[in-house]
């Protein structure tokens, strides 16, 4: 059976990796500082896909399309890569950089037409739909644009609309758990219902147990973190044996 | 290193190039590994290769008619069946050396090994088509493609089709997805597997490797 994934995702802005607090930025470093002081190559080996984000409020910056190529050199996991996508062009750019999947967000409310063209050509395993959102009073509200934009719609709606387009998977981001180091918004996601398709958990994650939570939760396929802090050098690695000690089926490789 | 691995280290991998799906991460691997390689569709090109890679994803039936139309199934043949020439069939790679295919209509393949492309059936309504994400290979005993390899390793899938009536001594591995199907196959120089040994961690970059050097 397909294992469950542990996901690590890189924001990129304008040159820099960033941190993310509730979907406010720090750049931390450029693709050099990533390599020598965070260990990126030996991380890799640890990780089960590897998602790059263009989070660029401002302009989609073209050199984007370079840098995943730097990064991809030497990584040998399938990799997600989204940020600004507008056209099946912009998705096939991605592509040809090295991507085996593309994450699309606002672009699903914008023009889902386009969307189901990407799908169409590249087939649904191709399309992660990615999701922002915030709960008040229990009720989750769907943000795009990076989070800036409320859509006024409710999570459950967004989540069928997404499945009726044809997305191969949902990563889901809590922005209020967002690089808070404090768990999973687990609550929401114990209680979504009408997933059809994989999903993956964003938001949250300080320690190896945040992982472990949201894995026990029926219908989660994978978990992801942005977090460059908190998972630093060992992090991820010590994470991932937590896991695999803890009865979470996760891929086993040839190690180093 | 022996005498002979050495004189491997000067041979040059030929990737096949039929534009079906991107050879970045093929390309990084080999890099990675250190071993020279070239990408190439011309099939005077073709029929001369040391050793070849043939890689690929999509439409069965689309790849056939590229590779018919220029020549490069006659090519192959020459290369794999007349002198020998070790072959790696990846993702639909693998699924081209059968002898046919069965997707929205037969049709021919390159009948390297005896076998037919098949729609994965499922019984169990909740799993997907395609097959995507890291999933166990179960190696078949004596097969040089997984040899320095732990059992029971992990191999990274994206598929919705597989390989089955697969002639008999060929089959390198099996995996399960509700069925279980042939996840690899090895017969003498001509090796397959479904699965993405670029993007399978350091098990993949073994199994390229233990190709690389026979």
């Amino acid at each position: 059976m397909v294992k469950k994934r542990l996901i690590f995702t890189l924001l990129y802005r304008n040159g820099k990796f960033n941190l993310s607090r509730n979907f406010t930025l720090q750049g931390v470093g450029d693709f050099k500082w990533l390599m020598e002081n965070y260990d990126f190559k030996n991380i890799m080996h640890y990780i089960d896909e590897l998602v790059i984000l263009n989070v660029d409020r401002e302009i989609r910056t073209d050199d984007f399309v370079e840098k995943i190529k730097d990064i991809v050199k030497g990584c040998f996991i399938p990799i997600a890569c989204g940020g600004g996508i507008k056209t099946m062009k912009d998705a096939y750019s991605f592509l040809d950089a090295g991507a085996d999947k593309v994450v699309i967000n606002s672009l699903i409310h914008e023009n889902p037409n386009e969307v189901k063209k990407i799908i169409d050509v590249f087939g649904s395993q191709f399309v992660v739909g990615s999701i922002d959102y915030k709960s008040v009073d229990g009720i989750s509200f769907v943000y795009t644009n990076c989070g800036q934009k409320n859509t006024g719609l409710s999570l459950e709606n967004v989540i069928k609309t997404y499945q009726d387009i044809g997305v191969g998977e949902i990563y889901l981001t809590a922005m209020q758990k967002d690089g808070t180091g404090q768990g999973y918004d687990l609550d929401i996601i114990n209680n979504l219902t009408n997933i059809q398709v994989p999903l993956i958990v964003s938001g949250g994650a300080g320690k190896p147990i945040h992982f472990k939570q949201v894995f026990d939760i029926d219908g989660v396929d994978a978990v992801s973190t942005a977090n460059l802090f908190n998972f630093m050098s060992g992090g991820l690695i010590d994470a991932r044996a937590y896991l695999l000690d803890n009865g979470v089926n996760l891929a086993r490789w040839k190690t180093l | 290193m022996t005498f002979n691995n050495y004189l491997k280290k000067f041979q040059v991998i030929s990737i096949i190039d039929y534009e079906m799906g991107n050879l970045y991460s093929i390309k990084g691997a080999l890099e990675f590994l250190n071993f020279e390689y070239e990408v190439i569709s011309d099939p005077a090109l073709i029929a001369k290769a040391e050793k070849i890679i043939l890689p690929g994803v999509g439409s069965f039936n689309k790849a056939m008619s590229i590779i018919k139309e220029r020549g490069v199934d006659k090519a192959l043949e020459d290369s794999v069946l007349g002198r020998g020439t070790p072959i790696l069939g990846v993702c639909l790679g693998m699924q081209l050396l059968a002898k046919k295919g069965n997707e929205g209509g037969a049709c021919s393949g390159l009948n390297f090994i005896d076998a037919s492309i098949e729609k994965i059936e499922l019984i169990d309504k909740r799993l997907k088509i395609p097959h995507v994400g890291f999933n166990t290979a179960h190696y078949i005993k004596d097969k040089k493609m997984f040899e320095g390899l732990e059992p029971e390793l992990d191999f990274y899938f994206v598929h919705s089709f597989i390989m089955k009536n697969v002639e008999k001594g060929a089959i390198a591995a099996t995996t399960n997805y509700g069925v279980e199907f042939v996840s690899a196959v090895e017969k003498n120089n001509i090796w397959g597997c479904q699965f993405h040994p670029e993007k399978s961690q350091l098990s993949g970059l073994r199994l390229l490797k233990n190709f690389l050097e026979i």
